[in-house]
């Protein structure tokens, strides 16, 4: 028997991302998202490294593989990158059949990270005819730090005869080129490896309705059912669909109990929720946050209309009609008492 | 019965017994102790045969053979415990045997044998994260941390040889008892689950130091801030020595607020693990009294977003919106 009744992602899990992941990586072209801090970029990176895009996407998009590279793990030098790229390409291979060792190796610990590297890319991607997507989770401090070498070097991998079989997916909660200003990725020859990505940059955006509930419904169920399904309806109304704040105001109400007075008010105050809201806050970059502000203060915005635009593409507002609402109206709250 | 017939029939009865042989001869398999294989019948499964030595008869077919060596493996895992994120490599020794699993019930036995290698082992990495979290979290309910506990005790709570650990491996080895025969997979009790390998983000070993720094520079800019007032630092400049210095806190956002020209404006600043928080007042009357820093000295503002960058986010193509254009 299964260990639990409801699982945690409906069939349809973030389906137009999976589906576009999928859509893109089998052409071999790479592509960025770009999420606020507790949108769930975990979420989706897991789903890919448990080989689970066939379910959403077909089975024609069994024959990609997911090694996942977490950016928080870096030690700051390429050799490291390689090395996390190495050893998450064998952990997402493990089941195949493997190459074999080359006999000659070069003296340096790092061109012989890179050598094995390339061998195994050749062979899943030229022999076995598998196409590789490397899945480079939080990779802000990458492009932040650079070298812009390291990074040409990621785009020299596909170069190497894997065009059509090499790809990217880069999470980040900021957009890549303004992270590597320093490096200027975005001018003209600026960064081969930006370009294999830079027309194909989405906002992760908090989570569908249906993704929500679900996640809330297999955190009630995992929990003995401490909710009943009106309280749960309430929490994602409090929470929107970012993931870091359903959880936390899942937690809370299951220990505390169902609040006294209004929930909004209640929850803003609780040291979780504005940790929770302090992290996405934070994370935004020194622009939005002054319009955020502005607009939890209901300033005026006007001349900053292409920011608010880019918070509302990015989740954090919806529009409706005349004006915006936050994604959360904790969230709103929150701001609201800075 | 005479001696003669005696020896016709014994050498008709050797002769029938040889043919026998002649014929299943061929048919005959011998599988290895560490081999099982599965058997259909004119297209279903029938059996699971082995080891030692089995017949598969012309009307039935030999649909793949399993590995049911008692073999060890690790399962790397990602897990939020006590607040700090691991990644855990959890090892132990298991074998594949469906049989075992689920005994008799052959449409059960069925469906086992048709999972490919891969399906299996990736069911299997998939159950042993989701019990591991489970098990987590009930390990915090039952033995919480003190609300106040800091981050290397966190840190430290699912070390190798704490209680906390013991507990949390014990728990895990009964749930996967239970849960992997579901995947035709036997647990080997003989050996123990163990954390054979546990990374914990830089970023935490970083926070032990940076916390013990941060709770000093608050310390000593609390106790010194008459006096540096008195040298004529203002509150905005104090404001800034402190958010420079306090993680996840945008100094320019923070000098932002404190300059958009409230007559009274409080920023409450979270600290992180604990409820401190930093209360900072300009106050209008106080400010008129005290020069104003030349902007010069002020940290510079960081650079804008252009219209050119947020051009470059789009929105994830929604499946309903096709279809409402279609």
């Amino acid at each position: 028997m299964p260990l639990k009744e409801i699982p945690r992602y409906r069939p349809t899990y973030r389906e137009d991302e999976i589906r576009l992941i999928a859509r893109l990586a089998l052409r071999g072209d790479s592509m960025g998202f770009v999420g606020i801090a507790g949108v769930g970029k975990s979420n989706v990176v897991n789903f890919l490294n448990e080989g689970r895009i066939g379910e959403v996407a077909g089975k024609e998009a069994e024959v990609l593989l997911f090694p996942v590279v977490d950016g928080t793990y870096w030690q700051r030098t390429p050799g490291s990158l390689w090395e996390m790229m190495l050893d998450a390409l064998k952990r997402s291979t493990k089941h195949l059949p493997q190459p074999q060792q080359d006999k000659i190796l070069p003296m340096d610990q790092e061109e012989r990270t890179l050598d094995k590297l390339r061998a195994m890319l050749e062979w899943f991607c030229r022999d076995l005819k598998y196409k590789v997507v490397f899945v480079m989770d939080d990779f802000d401090e990458v492009f932040k730090t650079g070298p812009i070498e390291m990074l040409e070097l990621l785009n020299g991998l596909r170069s190497e005869g894997n065009r059509e079989a090499l790809s990217y997916v880069v999470f980040t909660k900021r957009l890549p080129h303004v992270l590597g200003r320093t490096h200027n990725l975005n001018i003209e020859n600026g960064s081969k490896f930006y370009d294999l990505f830079s027309k194909d940059i989405y906002a992760l955006e908090p989570y569908k309705p249906e993704d929500a509930y679900q996640m809330l419904v297999h955190l009630n169920e995992k929990d003995g059912k401490p909710l009943q399904d009106a309280e749960i309806r309430q929490v994602f109304r409090l929470a929107g669909g970012h993931a870091g704040l359903l959880r936390t105001v899942f937690r809370i109400w299951a220990d505390e109990g169902t609040p006294n007075g209004d929930p909004t008010t209640y929850f803003v105050n609780k040291h979780d929720v504005r940790e929770e809201c302090r992290r996405i806050l934070a994370h935004l970059h020194e622009d939005e946050q002054a319009v955020a502000l502005k607009l939890a203060r209901r300033e005026d915005v006007a001349k900053q209309k292409p920011v608010v635009t880019h918070l509302a593409r990015r989740g954090l507002l919806l529009s409706k009609q005349t004006n915006y609402a936050w994604f959360s109206p904790l969230f709103g709250r929150f701001l609201g008492t800075l | 019965m005479t001696t003669v017939a005696l020896v016709a029939l014994f050498v008709v009865v050797l002769a029938v017994v040889a043919l026998a042989v002649i014929i299943v001869w061929p048919w005959m398999r011998i599988v290895p102790e560490s081999e099982r294989i599965v058997i259909y019948r004119l297209g279903r499964f029938r059996s699971i045969r082995g080891p030692g030595l089995t017949v598969v008869f012309p009307w039935e077919q030999l649909e793949r053979t399993i590995d049911a060596r008692n073999q060890p493996t690790e399962v790397e895992a990602r897990v939020f415990a006590f607040g700090v994120p691991n990644t855990v490599t959890l090892s132990f020794w298991y074998s594949f045997d469906p049989a075992r699993a689920v005994g008799r019930d052959r449409e059960k036995l069925s469906r086992l044998v048709q999972l490919s290698e891969m399906e299996r082992r990736s069911q299997m990495e998939i159950m042993v994260r989701d019990s591991l979290g489970t098990q987590v979290s009930a390990l915090e309910e039952d033995s919480p941390l003190p609300k106040d506990a800091t981050i290397p005790e966190r840190a430290l709570a699912l070390g190798v040889g704490k209680p906390r650990c013991a507990k949390l491996l014990t728990w895990l080895k009964r749930d996967l008892r239970r849960a992997l025969p579901s995947l035709g997979i036997i647990l080997d009790d003989s050996h123990n689950i163990v954390f054979s390998g546990r990374r914990i983000s830089p970023e935490i070993i970083e926070a032990f130091s940076r916390n013990r720094s941060r709770t000093l520079n608050k310390e000593w800019l609390k106790q010194n801030a008459d006096e540096l007032r008195g040298l004529g630092l203002t509150n905005e400049m104090l404001a800034h020595m402190l958010a420079s210095s306090t993680e996840g806190v945008d100094a320019g956002h923070l000098q932002k607020v404190m300059l958009s020209g409230a007559a009274a404006t409080e920023v409450e600043v979270g600290m992180g693990q604990g409820n401190e928080t930093v209360t900072t007042a300009v106050k209008q009357e106080a400010q008129s009294a005290r020069p104003q820093p030349p902007a010069q000295e002020t940290e510079p503002v960081p650079e804008h977003l252009t219209e050119r960058d947020l051009a470059v986010l789009k929105t994830v193509p929604r499946a309903e919106n096709r279809r409402k254009s279609a």
